[in-house]
């Protein structure tokens, strides 16, 4: 069999090895989020801890596991890994994300030699962490909960029941905690196992030079994408509204983009430094992020292979917020929703035709907790909503579809959040105009309006509220999310992420943005105005102020001299 | 007259298969006729046309269709809107918000099936307990009824919030509808779908609504034509719950036939499992653009929640059927940096594989196999269709050059990728419900099947492969075998423990009616109904949740009992219990009217003599083995009890089957194929 031939076999089978963890793995987590919205990253990964197969999970941890894998061989070394060790490593610093979500991995031996790694990272419920849920105002690392530097979760095949139990008397769910960990453990053991018979099957050699083969295939097609892409240099920068502690505070992320024919270069130098929360990110989020952008440029269609990243070179200045240093607090990670569309921003202005505008900008989640009054029981639900995506030169952004840095996840439906909780929803759906206005238009946000029949917590997870979506080449911004409480009364609040106390009858509006337009809105066609009023996205208002369109509403038929006379006026 | 028949007609996407079961000979006749997509009720009527049974004497038809299946496909269904409660009018569009693709910037949601334009909104609002917050606004109901009589629609859905705990007031827009729109066809949700989560109820109302003219025109079309014919027996539809239901039926809820087109070959599956004493299977059939993979458990097709088809999602029971695309028009190309990839992209019937000789140039799975000598060259695969070896060989001939390979080299490349891919895909359906694929025999149908199924056993450590009889047609002989169907469903969201005779009756006593009275009314009389309840239960604070039937004990003992059958069901699909509390969701109601099963002849064993090979071929495995030769037979020729041991190529009219060294096949007495699985060994060669 040739080695080509062969290759793609053992590529066909490492990924159904990764597609069975993630299968095995959304079976037997405890966690809702891991099985519901796809919250995990898992791959198979070569001796280096490469990744060559993964199953698709969240697209902000794009290759984050590579990086813990090779910091605990840093930390370890590869001799100390035996046959049947699993590892649990949640140092942010090292394993690339927050406390709570630890990476689960396990090296595969064939004879005595290590020859690949299996991996799973999912977010776990409770490891101590100073409160429960979630942090947004730690001020240093030893708030954030007990770390476990990959430590042996399981030594040559057996629990190491020291670990278990210190997770047992540390958390405050200890069941649901050591039952997810459990779930991690057996996706990686039949990761491990798969692997192994390929090895069996194919010769561990074969399989040694296949995993090679799949990464440098994996290089050359980014390599041919990104030669396609304009060469330069653009900066670029955006802030986060702020970091849980200092509140009136923006946070700058500042990049530059150098594009060359054999790599990209993204420096986050200039950067915010000095951030006393939580919104510090280690460095291998910083690098998954950019990696979800460069796959998004140069190679969506394929799955992801470490090789895909060879020509991407991501640079961090230590101490800043794109790059957090011991003990700086790192549990909220809100940045790398962010960040993503600053590099974007960046490339806008070398590559207007082949980037989007700017989306809503985020996940826009809203959390409800408190006692139901119906059964007198504790109750938590949470959403993320949806956001407009950006305008581009192939057309409008969509309208109101998941951010990109969570693409699979899905909304919670209405019936279900008021059948479980005493939240009353009174409208959900698209925002008219909340659209940037462009040649081609940015898609428009949604809103959701909740009223609350009984007091309650309204965590509100929104951030990029205090600057807008942008545009490019001429058309307008997006309207930016917001949450609103109590709307049309004397305690009216518009803000951001927040953690509100509502009582009986208080109302919150979560309101997400809608997407940067793209190119002069008066060079749209007045047919396209006219469907877009027919169909509630732009106003008529809107359409003759922004578009220039003078619409009929009633029959939403153009009015060609007036809008002549208007578009004149305007330019 | 005293001779009946049963037909099944099976209508794909280039043939339409038919099944005869004569009822005084017991005998079964398989035949095939090309589809005539642009007049669909024409090849339906070529296919009763082929059967030795005057239309007077068919007692029972059964029918599958792909037509509203078409219709969405090709965005061809009916001018709709959608009617929702006042501030919701957008939760269709808006639908769940999440996508598949993970890297794409610039992502655009398939076509949708009508604009925002389309959607109306009415005040009014029910509450999940079923109390009535709000009452319809008759008045604004009213003017939007005008409106959308004013706009001309063929259909229109109502699905309001809450309507599965009151429908009230989709019943009353329905009235309102009926007088201000009397010709537009109306689809409520509650009537679809029970349950909670507002999206995928209404998905299923909408689904319905936009196919139903055409499903209806279609019907009215057919049955005046058979009637004219002279045909007065009972008509059926195989619908994707499992389980076929009446015409009538299916005017008023097309939406059930729309993922039907596999349901056949798994009803079929399902009773062959019992005949042939394998009560596990899983079932692989291979068609030209993809395969469809299920499962049967203890003699049953294993249902699931949450069918959708493009992401469009219908809310109703399923059979659960994973759709791969490998199929043998499965296109075989390099990408950008010179990896060879298989599928997903497929040459379908028309060009088809470049073997087929109508124009396709691009090398196919079906090429690929013929070129290695899994096929024969010139073998009919029904119609005049015959397959060219010259032509498969030219379409692969370029990308073996790119690739530096021999022709027949690249050509088993395409058949081991195309294995591994359905042997990964199999894998994970069978994982997902908590089972191992070693626990469950393989039974392959369709026209490739038999090409892959040795191989992909093999890998997945299946020690048994089935072949059953027919198996080109095995779908229509399926549709014999399928009860009348019809499944209620209730959601009430509370703790097991609460579960009591009153609750149980409030609920079941209006589906139990519900039941009865329908199945009455189709003729089933009291000894033909059988009636099964279940429920959904979960832990509480889970959003999955598994399906339990309700035991025969008490109903004080009931939710003990459910709670027991729970957690071990749990422990099996999910790998362990939890302490949390079990809360309950849903109710639910089977209601099946039983129909006469064919039962299949027994196949006479050899008079004398021993099975011949009609020859040998060679057939390529590897550089190193070129041309090992493979004995041929013809299906046609085996008797009950006949044994081949590999390797062998097994041909029969539309399909082929391939066994390696070391498998061994035997006839069963029904005439399928039983295959013991040679054990892999570490060369990866059988």
């Amino acid at each position: 069999m040739s080695d080509t031939i062969t290759t793609e076999i053992i590529r066909h089978g490492l990924l159904a090895g990764a597609e069975e963890m993630a299968r095995n793995l959304c079976r037997t987590a405890y966690n809702t989020v891991v099985y519901e919205i796809h919250d995990y990253g898992i791959g198979i990964h070569d001796a280096a801890g490469d990744v060559v197969a993964d199953a698709p999970g969240i697209a902000v941890f794009t290759r984050g596991n590579d990086h813990g894998i090779k910091e605990a061989i840093n930390f370890l070394g590869k001799a100390k890994m035996l046959p049947g060790d699993v590892f649990l490593l949640n140092y942010p610093y090292w394993s690339s994300a927050h406390t709570l979500d630890p990476l689960v991995f396990a090296p595969v031996h064939v004879d005595g030699q290590i020859i690949a790694f299996a991996s799973c990272r999912i977010h776990v419920l409770d490891l101590k962490q100073k409160d429960p849920g979630y942090v947004l105002d730690s001020t240093d690392m030893y708030q954030e909960g007990l770390f476990f530097p990959a430590t042996k979760l399981y030594r040559e095949g057996e629990p190491n029941e020291d670990i278990f139990n210190i997770v047992r008397y540390n958390s405050r769910l200890p069941e649901r905690t050591i039952g997810d960990l459990q779930a991690q453990v057996s996706a990686c053991f039949t990761g491990v196992r798969r692997t192994q018979e390929i090895a069996a099957k194919y010769g561990t050699s074969t399989l040694v030079k296949a995993m090679e083969a799949i990464n440098d295939h994996g290089e050359r097609l980014a390599r041919l994408a990104l030669a396609k892409l304009p060469n330069g240099t653009w900066t670029a920068h955006d802030f986060m509204d702020s970091d849980g502690i200092d509140l009136d505070r923006l946070v700058k992320m500042n990049v530059t983009v150098t594009v060359t024919d054999s790599e990209m270069v993204i420096d986050w130098t200039g950067s915010a430094r000095d951030v006393r929360g939580p919104i510090n990110l280690p460095v291998g989020q910083t690098e998954a992020f950019c990696s979800l952008i460069f796959k998004s440029l140069t190679t969506p269609d394929t799955s992801v292979v470490a090789g895909n990243f060879r020509p991407l070179r991501v640079i961090t200045e230590p101490g800043s917020v794109m790059h957090a240093v011991p003990p700086m607090p790192t549990f909220t990670l809100w940045t790398a929703l962010i960040g993503g569309e600053v590099v974007l921003k960046a490339l806008a202005q070398g590559m207007p035709e082949l980037v989007p505008a700017c989306s809503g900008g985020d996940v826009c989640s809203m959390m409800g907790l408190g006692i139901n009054p119906r059964n007198g029981e504790a109750w938590l639900e949470a959403t993320n909503e949806a956001v407009g995506f950006g305008g581009h030169a192939g057309g409008d952004g969509s309208d109101g579809i998941m951010h990109l840095t969570e693409p699979g996840c899905r909304n919670n439906p209405v019936e279900v959040l008021e059948t479980k909780s005493p939240m009353f929803i009174e409208s959900y759906g698209y925002r008219p105009d909340s659209g940037g206005a462009g040649r081609h238009r940015g898609g428009v946000g949604v809103g959701r309006v909740y009223r609350f029949t009984a007091p309650s917590i309204g965590i509100c997870l929104v951030y990029k509220t205090k600057t807008k979506p942008w545009a490019i080449d001429g058309g307008r911004e997006g309207d930016n999310n917001h949450v609103i409480l109590n709307p049309g009364t004397d305690r009216e609040v518009v803000q951001g992420g927040s953690y509100n106390h509502m009582g009986t009858g208080d109302v919150l509006v979560n309101n997400t943005g809608g997407g940067g337009g793209y190119g002069d809105p008066l060079l749209r066609e007045p047919s396209r105005v006219a469907h877009d009023v027919r169909n509630g996205f732009v106003t008529v208002q809107a359409a003759e102020s922004e578009y220039g369109v003078v619409v009929d509403p009633s029959s939403f038929l153009v009015d060609g001299p007036a809008t002549d006379v208007r578009r004149s006026a305007l330019r | 007259m005293n001779r009946t028949s049963r037909i099944a007609i099976d209508v794909g996407g280039t043939f339409t298969d038919v099944v005869e079961w004569s009822s005084d000979t017991g005998e079964l006749t398989f035949d095939k006729v090309p589809t005539t997509p642009d007049e669909p009720t024409t090849g339906v009527l070529a296919a009763f046309e082929v059967t030795s049974a005057a239309l007077d004497q068919v007692t029972m038809f059964t029918h599958g269709t792909t037509l509203g299946l078409n219709a969405l496909l090709t965005r061809t269904g009916a001018r709709m809107a959608v009617i929702g409660t006042l501030g919701f009018r957008d939760v269709y569009l808006l639908g769940r918000t999440d996508r598949r693709p993970m890297y794409s910037l610039t992502y655009k949601p398939p076509t949708a099936l009508f604009e925002r334009y389309d959607t109306f909104e009415v005040p009014e609002r029910s509450l999940f307990d079923g109390s009535v917050y709000r009452p319809l606004d008759m008045e604004a109901a009213g003017a939007v009824a005008a409106t959308v009589a004013e706009r001309g629609y063929d259909s229109v859905a109502v699905a309001f919030l809450h309507s599965y705990a009151n429908p009230d007031h989709e019943l009353q827009m329905r009235d309102i509808l009926a007088k201000a729109a009397p010709d537009v066809v109306v689809s409520l949700s509650h009537e679809l779908s029970r349950e909670y989560r507002e999206y995928e109820r209404t998905s299923t109302a909408v689904l319905d609504a936009y196919v139903k003219p055409i499903v209806r025109r279609y019907l009215t079309a057919l049955q005046d034509r058979l009637a004219d014919g002279g045909f007065a027996g009972q008509f059926l539809m195989t619908r994707s719950g499992g389980g076929a239901m009446t015409a009538t039926a299916a005017r008023e809820q097309p939406v059930s036939l729309i993922l039907s087109g596999p349901a056949g070959g798994v009803i079929g599956a399902a009773a062959f499992a019992r005949l042939i004493g394998q009560p596990n299977l899983i079932t692989i059939d291979m068609g030209g653009t993809s395969l469809d993979a299920s499962l049967i458990v203890d003699n049953k097709p294993v249902l699931h929640q949450g069918a959708e088809f493009e992401s469009l999602p219908i809310n109703t029971p399923s059979l659960y059927i994973h759709t791969i695309g490998a199929g043998g028009g499965s296109i075989a190309w390099l990408d950008g940096a010179g990896a060879l990839q298989v599928g997903p992209q497929s040459a379908g019937a028309a060009p088809g594989p470049a073997s087929y000789g109508r124009g396709g140039t691009r090398a196919t799975f079906t090429d690929a196999a013929l070129a290695v000598g899994y096929m024969e060259a010139g073998t009919p695969l029904g119609g005049r269709l015959t397959l060219d070896a010259d032509l498969a060989i030219g379409a692969i001939e370029p990308l073996a050059a790119e690739l530096g390979l021999v022709p027949l080299e690249l050509a088993r490349g395409i058949v081991r990728i195309s294995t591994t891919k359905i042997m990964g895909a199999v894998r994970a359906i069978t994982v997902e419900v908590g089972r191992d694929p070693k626990d469950f025999a393989l039974l392959s149908f369709g026209g490739g099947g038999g090409l892959v199924a040795l191989d992909v056993a093999r890998e997945l450590g299946i020690g048994l492969v089935v072949v059953p009889p027919g198996q080109g047609a095995f779908s229509a002989f399926g549709m014999l075998m399928a009860d009348v169907q019809h499944d209620f469903s209730r959601t009430a969201v509370i703790p097991l423990a609460e579960l009591d005779e009153t609750m149980l009756s409030a609920s079941y006593g209006p589906m139990t009616d519900q039941a009865t009275a329908v199945l009455t009314s189709e003729g089933f009389d009291a000894t033909e109904q059988v009636l099964i309840r279940s429920v959904d239960v979960r832990y509480s604070g889970q959003e999955h949740t598994v399906t339990v039937p309700i035991p025969d004990v008490p109903s004080n003992d009931i939710p003990a009992a459910i709670e027991k059958e729970f957690t071990d069901l749990h422990e099996r699909q999910y790998g362990h219990g939890m302490d949390d509390p079990i809360e309950l969701t849903t109710m639910r109601l089977r209601a099946t009217g039983l129909v006469e099963k064919p039962t299949l002849p027994r196949m006479a064993s050899r008079a004398g003599g021993a099975l011949v090979s009609a020859g040998w071929r060679p057939v390529y495995l590897s550089a190193d083995e070129p041309a090992v030769p493979y004995a041929l037979y013809s299906r046609e020729e085996l008797f009950a009890g006949d044994e081949i041991a590999g390797p062998a190529v097994i041909a029969e009219h539309t399909a082929t089957t391939v066994i390696h060294i070391g498998d061994h096949m035997s006839v069963g007495e029904h005439g399928e194929m039983v295959i013991t699985v040679a054990a892999l060994n570490p060369a990866g060669k059988a």
